[in-house]
């Protein structure tokens, strides 16, 4: 077997490719493997290359991208989907950046992406493509690209990392698996797949739950044990978790423990929040509104300090400090 | 006022009557309609076809009516993400900034976001999105401004992120002068004394993206003698315009930079300083002006609704007409190109027949639909005006029927 099927496994030729593998190895030479393999992308956030280039080593190393999809199906942890397709696009990358300028077309082409030989060793991408697929980074801002004609002149780096974005984005999809059934096995290497996401992952996006500050544990406690939550205390709460940086269906979970949820409702609800991009009520606020807690860090000196989002115990690089600097007034709060 | 607008809505009515929808997709859009007191009363409307549509305008005739630029496979399912988006036009909003003017739109209010509309077309979605204007329709908004939709494939499934950035890049509010223009100046030693040597090299008029515009522009306010917009005194600009060839083409004439890149030297057009400030009029000079206000932007917020090309602004009585050359008519009268479309004289879609009102308040002179001016009035009378413009005065409630 060629090694291109084996960098590239996401294409759909390797698709074929595993199919004519079947048999040739025990389901548990490929269980292992996968497992091993999954494990470096979920803790070390990258999959690392193959040494050795044994026809043997690449086919079972095709196969368990194969199985480490199905585990990531079957685990239906779109966290652990990002993160396993990030990974893995960042291994194509290493392989991309050595490719002669045919087979970089090739791979681009195979996964949707435009990309177009353009002048002195350069390339080129339609304009919507760049957009679609362009990776985040400051440096790929269209303002600093030479846009003409509906296309966009790129170097070769920026190809190859064009394409790795492409392939992180086509991994990046939880298949729909209703009516298939797991193997014990593949369930419970899910599970295990799941639990070594990193904490800031894991359930929640960038405050893990249990640092939440007490007055917003407050609210979710009341929430499900089926009590009243007031007009304030339920926006506080979809303002916290809209900008603590969680992902809507990680929000979505916490309400569900309430009895009256409504997925439609409150979705719609937390979707406003966001849009309108709500400043956090300050401590001070809460407060006022008698939602507050005794035990919570932000009294100091008989004053109440910060917000929940700033008196939240762990904080990572969170997205929303860099987008927006929290305004801890109140006024602000009250724009509702 | 119910007398005016019970008046209002049979001229209304009347108008839909013989009308049909410019827009494709009838059945996956979702529609609003306003009545008197708000623009947008009752949304999540659907229709299953454009005569639904029609029939319904004709019954009640809403002095407003918006349409989603989004399909859904549900238009009329709410809460929103329940109607399933499918995708959406992409859709430019220009409007005219706050003017003396105030209710009554003057003519250089309308002038100025015209040009800003043609400019956001001539200079941006098609030389650099590579959109042709056969994908775009534009109609004046009935009110101070125009919306451009953009109606083709590509730009459908584009996500929320990636319409903010195309503003952003329209706006300039994502360009920085510091990536355009680089101050490469140096101390030498003369005579024993250090003297700086000015080095500014700038974008190439042949480069691609920002770069290019704004050199390209340059020239062009060098061609047509509009320097002094960018802040260059007068004897200087007219020192430029005496050698304006050999300035053009310094601008194409490719140098390299310490770090290998090619770059225009600018230095060659002797404004000894004040670059930097140059640049930043340059780069105001060739944006246009479209907000990336978060409440109200139809570009990027996919679920607002906005007005429906050729239906009845009722703050006005004009037609939100369509205004470019695609063949379109309107009640068999030719849309007139953009460049030539002007709201006093296109928009105004009712009859010149008499109408007796009563001026409540004080009114200017307005430009009337056969190219004069009408009379100004400064207090209560009741006089004659053209139907479309007694209709105009009562949708400003600066006139009562008499
Ligand atoms: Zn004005």
């Amino acid at each position: 077997m060629d090694a291109f099927y084996s960098h590239y496994p996401f294409l759909d030729g390797a698709k074929s490719l595993v199919g004519s593998l079947e048999g040739a190895y025990t389901q548990d030479e490929i269980m292992d493997k996968a497992q091993e393999r999954l494990k470096m992308a979920v803790v070390e956030g990258e999959v690392r290359l193959m040494g050795a280039q044994l026809a043997r080593m690449l086919e079972l190393d095709l196969l368990s991208y194969a199985a480490s999809r199905m585990v990531v199906a079957a685990s239906k942890n779109k966290a652990l989907c990002a993160r396993v397709a990030s990974a893995e696009a960042k291994r194509a990358l290493h392989y991309l950046q050595h490719e002669d300028e045919g087979r970089l077309l090739f791979i681009a082409h195979e996964i949707g992406l435009g990309l177009q030989k353009g002048e002195n060793g350069n390339f080129s991408l339609a304009f919507f493509d760049y957009l679609r697929f362009k990776p985040k980074e400051e440096g790929f801002k269209l303002s600093a690209k030479p846009i003409a004609g509906g296309v966009v002149a790129i170097s070769r780096a920026d190809a190859d990392r064009f394409v790795q974005e492409a392939a992180r984005m086509k991994m990046d999809v939880l298949l729909p698996v209703q009516d298939v059934k797991f193997t014990p096995e593949i369930l419970a290497i899910a599970k295990e797949m799941a639990g070594l996401l990193p904490k800031t992952l894991m359930q929640v996006g960038n405050i893990a739950q249990g640092d939440f500050p007490p007055c917003i544990c407050r609210i979710i406690e009341d929430m499900r044990n089926g009590e009243h939550i007031g007009h304030q205390a339920r926006w506080a709460l979809g303002v916290y978790l809209v900008r603590s940086g969680m992902k809507m269906e990680d929000i979505l979970a916490i309400y569900a423990s309430s009895p009256q949820y409504n997925e439609g409702t409150t979705k719609y609800q937390l979707e406003y929040l966001r849009q309108k991009e709500y400043s956090m009520p300050s401590c001070a606020t809460m407060d006022a509104y008698g939602i507050a807690q005794q035990d919570c860090p932000c009294l100091v000196g008989g004053e109440r300090r910060g917000t929940p989002i700033t008196n939240s115990r762990r904080r990572t690089s969170i997205s929303y400090e860099k987008s927006k600097t929290e305004k801890t007034d109140g006024a602000a709060a009250e724009k509702e | 006022m119910a007398r005016e607008q019970d008046y209002l809505s049979k001229c209304f009515s009347q108008y839909y009557a013989k009308w049909q929808p410019p827009i494709s997709s009838v059945e996956s859009r979702e529609f609003g309609f306003g009545n008197w007191q708000t623009k947008i009363a009752f949304r999540h409307l659907s229709f299953p076809n454009a005569s639904a549509l029609c029939a319904r305008l004709l019954r009640d005739a809403p002095p407003y009516v918006s349409y989603s630029a989004a399909y859904y496979e549900f238009p009329d399912a709410r809460p929103m993400p329940s109607k399933n988006w499918k995708g959406a036009d992409l859709i430019f909003d220009l409007d005219a900034p706050m003017h003396s003017c105030g209710k009554f739109t003057c003519q250089q209010c309308f002038d100025a976001i015209k040009n800003e509309t043609i400019k956001l077309i001539e200079d941006f979605l098609v030389p650099d999105f590579g959109l042709s204007k056969k994908e775009m329709i534009v109609n004046f908004s009935g009110s101070r401004g125009y919306h451009v939709h953009v109606r083709s494939e590509s730009v459908r499934g584009l996500r929320r992120e990636e319409r903010k950035e195309i503003i952003e890049y329209i706006n300039a509010s994502s360009v920085s002068v510091k990536a355009l223009l680089h101050d490469d100046s140096a101390f030498i030693s003369h005579e024993g004394r250090r003297v700086k040597v000015p080095k500014f090299y700038g974008p190439l008029s042949t480069d691609g993206g920002w770069r290019g515009k704004v050199a390209r522009r340059f020239v062009q306010l060098l061609k047509e003698k509009r320097l002094q917009e960018l802040g260059i005194g007068r004897k200087k600009a007219q020192e430029l315009y005496e050698r304006q060839a050999e300035a053009e083409r310094t601008l194409c004439t490719r140098v390299k930079r310490m770090d290998g890149s090619a770059c225009a030297d600018w230095t060659k057009l002797g404004l000894e300083k004040g670059y930097g400030k140059m640049f930043e009029a340059l780069v105001e000079n060739t944006k246009v002006a479209i907000s990336t206000d978060t409440d109200s932007n139809v570009t990027f917020d996919t679920s607002k609704l906005l007005r429906l090309p050729d239906s009845i602004h009722g703050g006005s009585g004009f037609a939100a007409r369509l205004a470019n050359d695609a063949g379109h008519t309107l009640f068999g009268a030719a849309t007139p190109a953009l460049e030539k479309f002007e709201p006093h004289v296109h928009a105004p879609v009712f009859s010149d027949e008499a109408l007796k009102v009563k001026i409540v308040e004080p009114v200017p002179s307005l430009p009337l639909r056969d190219g004069g001016m009408s009379q100004a009035h400064a207090k209560e009378e009741i006089l004659e005006v053209p139907q479309y413009l007694g209709i105009y005065l009562m949708c400003k409630g600066a006139a009562l029927l008499a």
